[in-house]
């Protein structure tokens, strides 16, 4: 238990690497912060998955309580078990090898120092959300995540797409979680605890707070109807796509399902629902996948749809053929990205319609393209095939013709558009572009081969994984393997003659053909729906606010003038009455002033002639008085 | 000696004083006109102590001491009124003008 032990160091190093970057800005030291602590990551990820997982340890449960208001009490714990540890070495392993990719990338870009900042603030932020164990503070790092991917679609600040994608990202997100801020409100205020392991003793959570979590995955994971903001999260840079829109953070929302499924705590009717979405979800984006052209914007629609077919494993309770699939699309998904990275800084071009015959320059790339593309298409040997062909089974399995029905066909259609994908851009024939490659590719190369073996590796530990997971792996090439392998064999002999030998069919070139596209290449319309749903929010905001204005503040403006004219004449009754009073006392005195001032005129003659005229007076009336007396 | 000629001269001499304070603007002339008109009343108590017996000439003597007093008074008072505005002139010294 000494790796467990210290596993919470995965979080806190990749967001002290965050601050250091950020505190130093150094160009040199950057890249070499962010690689180490990604790397201290993988190290520790690395034995804890060997000690939990392969060793089978004792999982690690901490919590505490972080707030205490009155007698609720909000916790904050670490729940380091099988599903954890392996979600863990995912993340951490995606990091490092992005890390490493992006000196390549990003050599001559000016806001370096920002990006692997941005990075390891995401990597601490994602370790933190697959460790918690406790709802709130997986909310926490969920948005800190979704902060993380906001931040890196808009990197390019002066693009014109990135902007408005990051904020399309963040919008529709931000929305889908706040339905599951609800639930989380909810699920609080019944059971008094968001502690997963705390929650899983008292039994599964009620469907609708257990529904709205739901929303919120599923805005995470771009399903039905938040696709949209997935395949313009292209506009962020490649390894960003390869890690944040791939590999790790739109599993985020497959995650907590995972998690919450393996504790447990989802039932019955929820998990229908999300079989039937991620179904629909996943023809839906497969069909947008092969009309795409955009290098990204194609495995941006695949990832949607595997996420998709994700979601249908858990839904019908195949949690860990599901959760193979997450791991074999982490890999094979970032794969595809780090070669698509590859192939358009060489090229220039991001339109797989401009490349093609790129094998002739760049023989490596494509090998591991192809590695990536057969991983996902579900062929033997490589690792896709053995979940590909779980979740094919479990669909058999559930019965339901329907599902069964559009299973088959995205099964079909992945095959087709990753070698649509595939053919388009590395053979064919050259189109106009030029090939260059400089020395600072060379980092682009490292992680390729890592990935490309572990497509292969990860075939072998298969049995392993189920063991793990206390099951039994009993490969047996039954009728519905064959199905499958058969689906994902046309597919790809479509792709081929479609694309390798470039024979172009009539039918492609009618205008009915042309008709049936335009639906798919519009997304199936959910960007209208984004914007109406934005205009009708706009609306109803100028409605509410012209309410406000008039009718609100009318009240509270009449108010305000009553009072305003009252305290005028209260006022001048003051100033009148009162005050003239006061003044009218005050002035009498001052009249009085006014009117004895005058003798006083400061000349001492004046004073002296009045005494003199005072002692005459007195002098005569004396006189007169003896005169009178005499008399 | 017949008194009555000293009681006219110390009206004639307490007139001159009044004309005196009533008309000049100098303060020395002011003061000197007061001492005159101390001194006519002295003549005049002195006058009608003739008449009768000697407290008029004994009431001389203290009016002396009091003129005496009085003019080192009124010569400090004219220091420092010179002092403060640089002038013996009456008609500065407007202040209390109400």
């Amino acid at each position: 238990m000494m790796f467990a032990e210290i596993s919470p160091l995965c979080i806190i190093l990749p967001l002290a690497s965050f601050i250091l970057i950020i505190a130093l800005r150094s160009r040199r030291l950057s890249p070499i912060l962010a690689g180490l602590s990604t790397l201290a990551c993988l190290a520790i990820s690395s034995g804890t998955f060997y000690e939990i997982f392969l060793s089978g340890g004792r999982p690690l449960y901490i919590t505490y309580d972080w707030i205490r208001i009155g007698n609720s009490i909000l916790g904050f714990g670490l729940l380091i078990d099988k599903v954890s540890s392996l979600m863990m070495l995912i993340v951490s392993l995606i990091s490092f090898l992005v890390v490493v990719y992006s000196v390549g990338y990003l050599h001559d870009d000016p806001s370096w120092v920002r990006y692997f900042a941005e990075v390891s603030l995401f990597a601490g932020s994602m370790m933190g959300l697959v460790m918690s164990s406790n709802l709130l503070a997986m909310f926490i790092f969920w948005e800190l995540v979704g902060l993380c991917s906001y931040l890196l679609i808009g990197f390019w600040l002066t693009d014109e797409r990135a902007p408005v994608a990051s904020t399309e990202a963040f919008v529709v997100t931000r929305f889908a979680d706040g339905f599951m801020m609800l639930g989380l409100v909810l699920l609080y205020a019944e059971l008094g605890t968001l502690d997963m392991v705390r929650i899983s003793k008292l039994g599964a959570i009620a469907p609708i707070p257990a529904l709205l979590l739901l929303i919120g995955a599923f805005g995470k994971s771009a399903q039905i109807p938040f696709y949209g903001w997935l395949p313009d999260a292209m506009a962020a840079p490649t390894p960003i796509s390869a890690l944040l829109h791939s590999a790790t953070m739109v599993k985020a929302g497959v995650y907590l399902v995972l998690r919450l499924y393996s504790l447990d705590l989802l039932s019955g009717e929820p998990m229908r629902i999300v079989a039937y979405i991620g179904c629909i979800t996943a023809l839906l984006a497969a069909i947008i996948a092969s009309v795409e052209i955009d290098v990204k914007r194609v495995i941006a629609y695949s990832t949607v749809s595997h996420l998709a077919l994700m979601m249908l494993a858990f839904g019908l309770g195949a949690f860990t053929i599901g959760y193979l699939h997450v791991l074999n699309h982490s890999i094979f998904k970032a794969l595809l990205f780090l070669c698509a990275g590859v192939v358009m800084h060489t090229t220039g071009k991001s339109k797989i319609t401009e490349i093609g015959g790129l094998a002739r320059h760049s023989k490596f790339v494509a090998l591991m393209a192809l590695f990536g593309s057969l991983s996902l298409a579900g062929l033997p040997p490589f690792s896709g095939f053995f979940s590909k062909d779980g979740i094919f089974a479990a669909v058999l399995e559930s019965g339901d013709s329907a599902l069964i029905s559009l299973t088959c066909f995205t099964v079909f259609l992945s095959s087709f558009y990753i070698f649509r994908w595939y053919f388009s851009i590395f053979h064919g024939r050259e189109k106009d572009y030029h090939y260059h490659f400089i020395p600072e590719y060379r980092w682009m190369l490292i992680p390729l081969p890592i990935l490309g073996i572990l497509t292969l590796a990860v075939s072998g530990f298969v049995p392993t994984f189920y063991e793990a997971f206390g099951e039994i792996f009993h490969f047996h090439f039954g009728l519905e393997g064959a199905i499958a392998l058969l689906l994902a064999i046309l597919g790809l002999i479509l792709a081929f003659f479609l694309y390798f030998l470039e024979i172009r069919p009539f039918i492609m070139d009618t205008t009915f053909w042309a008709l049936l596209r335009r639906l798919p290449e519009r997304a199936f319309g959910i960007y209208w729906l984004y914007f109406g749903l934005a205009n009708l929010t706009i609306r109803l905001a100028d409605i509410l606010g012209t309410f406000d204005r008039k009718i609100l503040d009318g009240f509270v403006n009449l108010v305000g003038n009553i009072t305003v004219r009252l305290s005028d004449s209260l006022g001048s009754i003051d100033r009148s009455i009162v005050d003239g009073l006061v003044n009218l006392i005050a002035s009498i005195p001052s009249r009085l002033g006014g009117l004895t001032r005058r003798i006083h005129t400061g000349i001492m003659l004046d004073y002296n002639l009045s005494i003199l005229a005072g002692v005459i007076l007195v002098a005569m009336v004396l006189w007169i008085t003896v005169v009178l007396a005499v008399i | 000696m017949n008194p009555s000629w000293m009681i006219y001269l110390g009206l004639a001499l307490l007139s001159i004083g009044a004309i005196g304070l009533a008309t000049q603007r100098n303060l020395i002339k002011l003061v000197m006109s007061i001492e005159l008109m101390i001194s006519s009343v002295c003549m005049i108590s002195v006058g009608y102590s003739l008449l009768n017996d000697v407290t008029g000439q004994v009431l001389a003597i203290y009016l002396m001491a009091i003129a005496a007093a009085e003019v080192a008074v009124g010569a400090g008072i004219i220091i420092a009124a010179y002092r403060l505005s640089n002038t013996v002139d009456l008609e500065v010294y407007g202040r209390l003008r109400g």
